[in-house]
């Protein structure tokens, strides 16, 4: 073939998938990357999914009013609630103030389950998160699921206990070098074992509360003994 | 291996992660008495399978922020087990006959032990998403029982709309009234909850959701939306009863859409049809809307809308996996739009 019969193909305007379909889809107002898009004559959407035009743009449109509206709704709830379910949030909420907010907020639509989570709601204020046995069905058996940690509590007194361990750590040998409370003079708390998961066992840690111990909350981080490195916190709190 | 063309990546990840899942759901299922009259009925839908798809929408978005498999699998047990639940009891309030190719729960075991069984199973996804304590925490373990609870009143609100304009015979529905039920009944447990709370969970609750509400809704609504085509135009691999939407009187795009367009006659005459409770509602009656439907082209017009919704679905995907990795799970995510249109 000679070099006057050869067709020659327009170079393409682009050379890569067209990943931003912000100005067909969203908004100018509400979509921050708009401002930025350059459209490219006669470039189209993605194969798979019909041209955005006419009464299909319409069609989008109406999808993006019924969700904005949603969400907006949804945002005037939470902040009805005090709460913002929207917005990242730290991990600082008490786990007691989580609770009753999520108690209050489902009351009206399932009493099945608010009867179950109250009764978490009971257990935790009175026994603490991490009751011993609670994997265990009537019989006193171990459930089908083996959770993470097993708290073995030796008191004479009531205590609550919050441990949040990172996962993967049930067979690492760990270690706190104590649980300090906030109030001076109070001796730390300091009996408290690990035991990882062996053979299939559970990971377990016992805490000893030895008598004369003060009331209050003592809490403290939990380590990995080779390397130091952090794996969690812990806190007790004596009644 | 260039992960973000792999063809396959939506059934082979949908297949790991929907095994995993099993295995893990598969020890919240009690082998004890009364097996005959709850535990086996419990049992039934889960054992029948299914696509898997919610489940491995919470384990794939948990993963593109970098977790575990294991930190997400409590939370995609109890999807699932939330899901089956609502399954059955949907079942007894649509009247349906046929689930995933066999008789549906209440048509073998009656309506009271079919409700009972859908109870026991709502209850029983509470187990894994209360284990969620021991491997992520309290905080995140509450935070996404909050979600949950806020699914399911979504959940509750979109199915009694649906329930209310069958029952009530509401024929006044446009296209927005459609996406607002469509939202509520499906997106939240099929799409919208699994993405959130897999995000919250991968992030350990830092990142900002609201994106994966407009992802979720979009994919949620091209998936309905396409699950109604079915119901028409599928083959008896689609596991329904054909036709069992029109059966039911179900507000459907392609009806609404039909209804539309109608004459005053054909108005009045499919006003009728839709009056009449299910069981009155003859083959011929349901052969005239199938007719009416296709008459003005309410298939295509859904059809397009559908492709139309997937469309914003990736491009919602786009904005808000930009600065995540590239990844099987990114690469699942961005492909499900196609899969949920594609599917047959």
């Amino acid at each position: 073939m000679s070099e006057r019969e050869r067709l020659h193909r327009q170079d393409a305007s682009r050379t890569g998938p067209r990943r931003d379909f912000s100005f067909v889809y969203r908004r100018p107002a509400e979509n921050p990357k708009s401002e930025e898009h350059t459209a490219v004559e006669g470039e189209q959407p993605r194969a798979n999914f019909s041209s955005p035009t006419g009464s299909a743009r319409e069609s989008v449109e109406l999808a993006y009013q019924v969700i904005q509206k949603h969400i907006d709704a949804g945002r005037r709830a939470a902040e009805d609630l005090g709460e913002n379910l929207y917005k990242p949030r730290s991990a600082s909420d008490s786990f007691q103030q989580v609770l009753e907010k999520t108690l209050s907020f489902q009351a009206e639509i399932l009493p099945v389950w608010l009867e179950v989570i109250g009764a978490l709601s009971k257990g935790s204020s009175a026994a603490g998160a991490f009751t011993p046995g609670t994997a265990a069905d009537q019989n006193g058996n171990p459930t089908a699921y083996a959770p993470t940690w097993t708290v073995e509590v030796i008191s004479a007194r009531p205590l609550e206990v919050s441990l949040d361990i990172r996962p993967h750590s049930q067979t690492l040998a760990l270690a706190t070098p104590g649980l300090q409370s906030i109030d001076n003079g109070t001796l730390a708390l300091t009996a408290i074992d690990f035991f990882p998961q062996h053979n299939g066992s559970r990971p377990k840690v016992r805490i000893s509360i030895p008598e004369g111990q003060a009331s209050g909350t003592f809490s403290g981080v939990v380590v990995n003994r080779e390397g130091g490195e952090v794996r969690g916190t812990m806190s007790v709190r004596i009644k | 291996m260039n992960i973000n063309g792999a063809p396959n990546v939506v059934s082979s990840l949908m297949h790991e992660y929907g095994e995993a899942t099993h295995t893990a759901l598969n020890r919240y299922l009690p082998r004890k008495e009364p097996g005959r009259f709850l535990y086996d009925l419990v049992a039934d839908y889960p054992r029948r399978g299914g696509k898997m798809m919610r489940p491995s929408l919470c384990i794939a978005a948990a993963r593109i922020f970098g977790a575990q498999i294991e930190d997400a699998l409590e939370t995609a047990v109890a999807i699932e087990l939330l899901h089956n639940a609502l399954l059955i009891h949907d079942d007894i309030e649509d009247g349906s006959e046929k689930r995933r190719g066999e008789p549906t729960l209440h048509m073998l075991h009656g309506v009271p032990l079919a409700i009972n069984a859908g109870d026991a199973l709502t209850l029983m996804a509470l187990e894994p998403l209360l284990h969620n304590r021991y491997t992520l925490g309290e905080q995140l373990a509450l935070r996404i029982i909050e979600e949950t609870q806020r699914m399911a009143r979504a959940c509750a609100e979109g199915q009694a709309m649906e329930l209310g304009w069958c029952r009530y015979n509401v024929l006044d529905i446009g296209d927005a009234d459609y996406l607002d039920m469509v939202l509520k009944k499906t997106c939240w447990l099929a799409t919208i909850y699994p993405l959130r709370v897999g995000a919250l969970i991968g992030s350990r609750g830092s990142v900002d959701l609201e994106p994966f509400v407009r992802f979720g809704f979009f994919l949620g609504a091209a998936f309905q939306i396409q699950d109604d085509l079915l119901n028409l135009v599928a083959d008896e691999r689609y596991g329904k009863e054909l036709n069992g939407d029109l059966c039911e009187g179900k507000r459907t795009l392609m009806l609404i859409d039909a209804f539309r367009r109608s004459t005053d006659e054909e108005r009045d005459c499919a006003t009728r049809i839709l009056a009449l409770p299910r069981e009155r509602r003859t083959t011929e009656d349901v052969c005239w809307l199938r007719t009416l439907i296709h008459k003005y082209e309410s298939v295509e017009y859904a059809r397009r809308i559908a492709n139309e919704l997937a469309g914003a679905a990736l491009h919602e995907f786009s904005l808000l996996s930009a600065e995540l990795r590239d990844s099987r799970e990114k690469a699942f995510l961005e492909r499900m739009p196609s899969w949920v249109i594609e599917r047959q």
